[in-house]
């Protein structure tokens, strides 16, 4: 086992943890960044190695890779590909790296762990060629390769253009885009997100370029079955009414190989929660949060956190929250804060913050789209369980998380829950017609992600 | 009647009281399985029992299970495969051997195994091991499965069961319990059972009874799914011991407990320690259990560790359930405490519970298995 101590660690290298190691590293502190990627800035900081934009790009984009380029320059430990297993109550981290393991002992640790993509499941949604727009971004910014030549874009909410406007910039031909939004939402967010001018703009350049290549942008539209096999070769879409609930007769048939789903975010806070950090639920923020004040510290003395794990918000709200937090950390440990800029970064932090929660608010899922999804869709990937199978257990009174989990082992595949668990705990509040705050989420224990046995041995 | 616990052996008592026509109402303070039933693993072994009243209780319980599935209609995947004892080592053995001997008269048909005959058997075992001894009659089943199979039949036979629902206190005239008080109700009674696994002393405590029943938490590991490459389940000699000897499960290595459940999961098991009521892993027993199972089983270093759990086993000072009623209050039933053999110890638990409300007596005395065993004795 290799040890390792420094000031402060931190926990992912996104727009949040990039914007904490550069003030802290700036004022002396020794700093450990850890990243599971190969590549610094999270998800939204990827561009091929060959190309050259980097830095030249504009907005907050080349704002995050110029930062990237200044967190090199800086005596800061970067430590790519790792995987955090567990964090013990001493705020110990256990970490492999190249199937070794390495203990870090810190005064401070900074978790900017993000979100991961959120799903809402149709018949035939695990077949292969449909991908998240996750996947989809990493293939085309990081790679140069586009998903498919020909796809289909399907979700919820204007992200779904930045996906499109991605694809069609890399000479994509998109079929649709389907957005189970309306056009009020649009309107609500122009009007009210007008403070947050960047965004709106981008929303704006995104919309045009779609409208510029003459692709059809249905609104209250959602897909309903994706067929073939084994690979995809269709879709099939439908109108949904305001309650989520479909309207027969509407539905369309894509012919098509490919399609890129995004239904939004959900927090990472699995490592907070390993650490003991208090979590709340709110539907606003994307979900189950880790509590934080405002200077970020999470109810764990000496852990902090910063960026979509608060809340999901973007990239700017990431930024405010991992300056925010380094303020934070620096005020703990005893160094002198500028409290003008704390009090004009807080001010900033909280617009953001606000923002999310009205964009999360106008783009969640309505109770109706959980309860009509048709009994032999998969919920859970990794154990193949099955819709009739969640919604008979609860009938039977296994309606908690954890009961669900035992019954039908939900959850307790290799993915560990990663990608049905937020979705359980929403079909669960829409079958008792409740708000997920009623049930605990599934409990955590390390490994928070699959790790090779290997690597305790050595 | 009314059961206290929605594990495994409150699921089998109020499964063999609703069998015999008794009106049952299960109280589980949490969701079903939710305890130590539904954080172990599933070995029914008898290599490992005491030889005697335990190996005897044991064995009965083994008989139960033959057909078990049919009687409660439920798949609770049961495979009568066998399990294995390692010895590590000749040392292991020889330590091991009076136990052997006591065993064999238990008519369990045990055999002793050099390398090549157990590797013969298990061709995955590794070169590391000193020897094996075979057990036809050990078993596993996937205990969530069995404690939701025996609630259910419960269910069918007309017992009535409420999760969420904690025992809060008791109604007690005279010498004899009468009612049982819930946060939302308090329900009239004639007998109570105290099945509440760890929490049994709780309970215990509402009528200022002394149990003790102790949680002794357990770590267990579980693998990506494997192809199926081991047939039986296997049990460090060193774990057996220290089960009786805490001595040696305060050490640096406790044995250890490898499965590969119905799923196609390893189970990799486990520790004895006692951190009261804390269900959280440790990166230490995590290397330690890790470092145990790997040469005894090298395929697991290819493999990946996808979680760990820790479930808290409901021990007492010597090893063996606590059975049957209490002298005072009239009316209390204990079915509780069974440490790590809560699962093959269940059907014949219920069985006998169940025998000593209806019938009033019992086909095996448990009077071996009394709380009064606990009390010292006053000089005459």
């Amino acid at each position: 086992m290799i040890r390792k101590t420094c000031d402060v660690v931190i926990v992912g290298s996104g727009f949040a943890g990039l914007s904490a190691a550069d003030i802290l590293a700036e004022r002396g502190l020794r700093v450990l960044l850890l990243d599971e990627n190969l590549h610094l800035g999270g998800q939204l900081l990827r561009s091929p190695p060959w190309s050259g934009k980097r830095s030249s790009a504009g907005g907050i984009m080349g704002y995050g890779f110029r930062l990237i380029g200044r967190i090199k320059s800086q005596p800061i430990e970067v430590l790519n590909r790792t995987n955090v297993l567990d964090i013990d109550e001493r705020g110990m981290l256990l970490v492999e790296r190249e199937e070794r393991m390495i203990s870090v002992a810190s005064k401070m640790l900074l978790l900017a762990t993000g979100a991961r993509e959120r799903f809402m499941p149709f018949k035939g949604w695990t077949l292969p060629g449909v991908i998240s727009t996750g996947a989809a971004q990493i293939l085309m910014k990081s790679y140069g390769v586009l998903p498919s030549k020909r796809m289909l874009i399907a979700g919820i909410g204007p992200l779904l253009l930045a996906v499109a406007g991605e694809f069609l910039k890399n000479g994509g031909r998109l079929l649709s885009v389907l957005d189970m939004g309306g056009a009020r939402e649009k309107f609500l967010l122009l009007t009210r997100g007008i403070q947050q001018f960047s965004k709106v703009t981008e929303g704006i350049v995104e919309s045009a370029q779609v409208f510029l290549a003459r692709v059809p942008y249905h609104l209250r539209t959602m897909v309903v079955e994706a067929r073939g096999g084994p690979g995809l070769s269709a879709v099939v879409a439908a109108k949904i009414g305001k309650d989520g609930s479909l309207l027969k007769g509407t539905e369309m048939i894509y012919r098509t190989d490919s399609l890129a789903l995004g239904h939004g975010f959900v927090p990472n806070i699995e490592l907070a929660q390993l650490a003991g950090c208090a979590i709340d639920h709110d539907g606003g923020k994307g979900g189950w949060v880790v509590r934080v004040g405002e200077d970020l510290q999470t109810s764990e003395d000496r852990v902090f956190a910063a960026g979509e794990i608060t809340g999901i918000g973007g990239a700017l709200k990431s930024m405010d929250e991992g300056r925010l937090a380094a303020f934070g950390i620096l005020n703990k440990l005893g160094r002198e804060v500028d409290p003008k800029r704390l009090i004009h970064l807080k001010r900033q932090r909280n617009r953001h913050l606000r923002f999310g929660i009205l964009f999360n608010n106008l783009h969640r899922m309505p109770d109706q789209a959980f309860l009509s999804i048709p009994g032999e869709v998969t919920i859970c990937r990794c154990e193949d369980v099955k819709m009739a199978d969640v919604t008979r257990a609860v009938k039977d009174g296994y309606d908690t998380p954890a009961a669900l989990k035992r019954a039908l082992r939900i959850g307790m595949g290799n993915c560990q829950g990663r990608i049905c668990a937020p979705l359980v705990y929403d079909i669960l509040s829409a079958l008792k017609k409740t708000t997920a705050k009623e049930f605990p989420p599934f409990s955590v224990r390390s490994p928070v992600k699959p790790v090779a046995i290997r690597s305790f041995l050595s | 009647m009314i059961v206290i616990g929605g594990g495994v052996i409150g699921a089998s008592v109020a499964y063999y009281l609703s069998k015999k026509k008794i009106g049952v109402l299960l109280l589980e303070r949490s969701d079903f399985a939710s305890g130590t039933s539904g954080a172990c693993d599933g070995m029914i072994f008898m290599q490992s029992k005491k030889p005697g009243l335990h190996l005897a209780l044991a064995l009965k319980s083994r008989r139960i299970f033959e057909d078990l599935p049919e009687k409660l209609g439920s798949d609770i995947e049961l495979r009568r495969n066998g399990g294995m004892i390692i010895f590590r080592s000749d040392l292991e053995l020889k330590a091991m051997a009076p136990f052997m001997e006591e065993q064999k008269r238990g008519n369990l048909g045990v055999s002793l195994l050099d390398l090549h005959q157990a590797r013969e058997l298990e061709p995955c075992l590794g070169p590391n091991i000193a020897a094996a001894t075979f057990c036809p009659l050990d078993a596993q089943v996937n205990p969530l499965c069995l404690t939701y199979a025996f609630l259910k039949a419960a269910k069918r036979h007309g017992a009535k069961l409420f999760a969420r629902t904690p025992v809060t206190g008791f109604h007690v005239k005279g010498n004899r319990i009468y009612a049982v008080v819930t946060p939302q109700n308090v329900v009239a009674t004639r007998s109570v059972v105290n099945a509440a696994g760890v929490f049994a002393s709780q309970v215990g405590d509402l009528l200022s009874l002394t149990i003790p029943v102790a949680p002794r938490r357990g770590q267990l590991l579980v693998t990506e799914v494997l192809p199926p490459i081991l047939t039986r389940c296997l049990l460090s000699a060193r774990y057996i011991a220290a089960k009786y000897d805490p001595a040696l499960a305060e050490g640096q290595n406790p044995g250890f407990s490898i499965e590969q459940t119905g799923n196609g999961n390893f189970l990799l098991g486990s520790t004895r320690e006692f951190v009261g009521f804390d269900k959280r892993t440790t990166r230490d027993a995590i290397r330690t259990i890790l470092m145990e199972v790997t040469p005894i089983l090298p395929r697991l270093k290819e493999a990946h560790l996808i979680r760990t759990f820790a479930g808290l086993r409901p021990y007492t000072p010597d090893g063996l359930p606590i059975l049957g009623k209490v002298s005072t209050p009239e009316g209390f039933i204990m079915a509780a405490g069974h440490e790590g053999d809560g699962i093959a110890l269940s059907p014949i638990t219920g069985q006998l519970i169940a025998e000593l409300i209806a019938d009033g007596k019992t086909s095996i005395s448990l009077e071996p298995f009394s709380l009064e065993r606990f009390i010292p004795k006053e000089p005459s």
